[in-house]
């Protein structure tokens, strides 16, 4: 396959993963999470940690890891921020300053106990590992019919994720969260405890935060900076999806993911052989400029995001 | 002796980053405060007017000095070459010194300018939370572009931009101090703008927008013009700032690692944690929050070097600036927690006591007499 092509749905899938989960607590505890992709870096650090240490033959067996990671440190921001400050009476402004807030001491928590802490005390363990100064390279992937084998698990984990969560909302829980985001007064009145879904769907959020970085690690060099690289795109996503509904993050992610690798591929080919390499070359640097464009055009032309149009009338009229 | 001249430099020299330091936080916090206190637009993209002021000024002026000066070469690969050049020009000549400052103060404003209209866009349209994640997406898009794209600051190894104070002040011997007082008096200004800004009768209406929209558009206040134009003045006013941090940290080094230039750690989240730490919509909380913050942020290094060697080394493990970002972190999560207000709380605007409702009216009543009185007796 071609790589560009297979690279593109990769990273379609990731950010898949990345994006539904802040759909959802933006739809269940109305908070933008400007933390999430701190969420997705603590949690490749951490998996990549277990990776190192734990002596794992396969990477992916930090995909676990990396998602309770993820999880946990979703749930404290829930619990000891969001969900006091919410109490107060805190309108989104201050919600979203509190979230900016917790994704710096996030950040500064991977580099102090994982690049700090554990890179100096096993400076030797880790350079002899090839991971000097925990500078994560794409942990080793196994290969099948000749692609890597991120290839079939990323999509394989979209795909889960997305029947996972049509079953979830089937369930009597399920119907307790959509209970609990068309009117939690109502919903509380009925006896169903929206706190507990509240925390479970910030449980979920991280959850899916980590299982997005633990397959990032697998498909990309993972700096600690990863988180400003990947926020614009996980935006892009939430945005382009609509936040009207849990679907909007998978699908806006996919198209975010996929169009921003697959466009710029296609950008530097064709300044390649219109103007030449030099010109070529030079354009990969806009490359968030893709999905901060898309996210433009959403907002300018349907600000509500893409599963808010009535699709049923848009492909009758064709 | 009881002047001592040495000691006195030595001093000024101590005090002159943490001074420069403070005039940039404050002029970056004015704006943010001017935004986000007063007229309620949460602008998360702070760096991206911030850097590119910077960016775009000190790579202009260094282009012009190199076309000036007729120097031949790559203007990146020969940058350690042309640099003592234009350097020594500009030592010699402080008149050029001073118009190459001014000019990059103009193109920061103008670049500042545009993009806060730029922004102002989706800034009047939007609700805060697609505001801020626009904004923020586009700071971030901006720091990684500048980063790789290698013809605009050279790529990561960054680009010196020219100090034309720097050697204004060397003609008089002391470059540091002169440095120092450009800035502070900047910060003066700006800070004495935006006071009479925020006591305006267009400070209330502001601060009357942020708390009801509906309500301030329906006595007549055009809602659209105020936010675009709040925009557009802070946001010169930003790029002006990253001018002032170019004129005392010459190396503009892009990427969005907190060891870059700008970063939105520095640009956007300090300054947040400054206005809310010192009380929104209130200048003067604006510039003791600017203090406390950097005294908090000073102080816990001294306090870490006063503890001896041994907290220091298990400090040192898991990397002092790391424990001072969680605790600034901390720090603002404990604010909006407890004392969302901040140091100094937001005055409410008074109306005027009954008393000198009625004195006025009467003086009022009474001019309108006379001057009936003066106009009888022609008719």
């Amino acid at each position: 396959m071609d790589p560009t092509l297979s690279n593109s749905i990769i990273y379609g899938c990731i950010y898949a993963l990345m994006c539904v989960g802040l759909t959802l607590t933006y739809m269940t505890t109305k908070v933008p999470n400007f933390a999430h992709a701190n969420f997705v870096v603590f949690a490749i650090f951490s998996g990549a940690t277990a990776f190192i240490f734990g002596g794992f033959s396969s990477p992916y067996m930090t995909v676990p890891v990396a998602a309770l990671a993820g999880a946990v440190v979703a749930t404290l921001l829930y619990l000891l921020v969001l969900n006091p400050l919410t109490k107060k009476g805190a309108n989104i402004v201050v919600l979203m300053i509190a979230t900016l807030a917790a994704g710096i001491v996030f950040d500064a928590a991977v580099a102090a106990i994982f690049i700090s802490y554990i890179g100096k005390t096993y400076a030797k363990f880790l350079s002899d590992k090839g991971y000097y100064l925990f500078n994560l390279n794409q942990l080793p992937d196994f290969r099948a019919f000749g692609e890597p084998g991120i290839l079939f698990v990323a999509p394989a984990a979209m795909i889960l994720v997305t029947i996972g969560i049509v079953l979830l909302l089937r369930t009597r829980f399920g119907i307790a969260m959509r209970a609990a985001i068309e009117n939690p007064n109502l919903a509380r009145i009925l006896g169903i405890n929206v706190e507990r879904v509240y925390l479970i769907s910030w449980f979920i959020a991280g959850l899916l935060a980590g299982i997005g970085g633990g397959l990032f690690s697998i498909q990309s060099p993972s700096p600690p900076s990863t988180s400003s690289n990947i926020i614009v795109d996980i935006f892009s996503g939430v945005v382009l999806g609509g936040i009207g509904s849990i679907y909007g993050g998978i699908i806006g992610g996919f198209i975010v993911g996929f169009s921003e690798t697959y466009g710029i591929r296609l950008l530097t080919v064709f300044a390649d052989n219109t103007w030449g390499y030099q010109v070529g070359s030079q354009l990969t640097a806009f490359q968030k400029g893709i999905p901060l464009a898309i996210m433009i055009i959403t907002l300018l032309v349907i600000p509500q995001g893409l599963t808010s149009l009535n699709w049923r009338k848009i492909l009758r009229l064709k | 002796m009881a002047f001592d001249l040495g000691t006195l430099a030595f001093a000024v020299s101590a005090l002159t980053l943490p001074g420069e330091m403070f005039c940039f936080f404050l002029v970056v916090s004015l704006t943010v405060n001017l935004e986000f206190g007063y007229a309620g637009v949460p602008n998360f993209g702070k760096v991206l007017f911030v850097s590119i002021g910077a960016f775009l000024a000190g790579s202009m002026a260094y282009r012009l000095m190199v076309y000036l000066l007729h120097l031949k070469g790559d203007i990146f690969g020969s940058q350690f070459a042309f640099i003592p050049q234009i350097d020594n020009k500009l030592a010699a000549d402080p008149v050029l010194a001073v118009e190459l400052f001014l000019f990059m103060i103009l193109v920061a404003a103008g670049a500042g300018a545009f993009f806060g209209f730029l922004a102002s866009y989706p800034a009047i349209r939007l609700r805060e939370d697609y505001l801020g994640m626009l904004l923020l997406a586009a700071g971030e898009f901006f720091l990684i572009f500048s980063l790789s794209y290698d013809p605009f600051l050279g790529g990561p190894l960054g680009m010196n931009a020219p100090a034309p104070i720097f050697y204004i002040g060397t003609i008089v011997g002391q470059p540091d101090l002169v440095v120092l007082g450009v800035l502070v008096a900047c910060a003066v200004v700006i800070y004495i703008y935006a006071e009479r800004v925020g006591r305006s009768p267009l400070g209330r209406t502001l601060r009357a927008l942020r708390d009801n929209e509906v309500a301030a558009e329906a006595v007549g206040k055009d809602v659209v013009a105020l936010r675009r134009n709040v925009l557009i003045v802070s946001s010169a006013i930003a790029a002006i700032a990253g001018v002032m941090w170019i004129s005392f940290q010459p190396l503009m080094t892009p990427g969005t690692t907190s060891a870059a230039t700008f970063n939105r750690l520095t640009d956007t989240f300090i300054p947040f944690v400054i206005v809310i730490l010192g009380g929104a919509a209130n200048n003067r909380g604006v510039l003791l929050g600017t203090f406390v913050y950097l005294l908090i942020y000073n102080a816990f290094s001294q306090g870490v070097t006063f503890m001896g060697p041994s907290v220091e080394n298990a400090l040192a493990l898991v990397g002092i600036d790391n424990i001072k970002l969680m605790l600034i972190g901390a720090l603002l999560i404990g604010i909006l927690l407890r004392r969302p207000q901040g140091l100094i709380p937001e005055k409410p605007t008074l109306t005027m006591s009954r008393a000198k409702l009625k004195d006025l009216a009467d003086a009022a009543s009474a001019e309108t007499k006379k001057a009936e009185e003066q106009t009888k007796p022609s008719s």
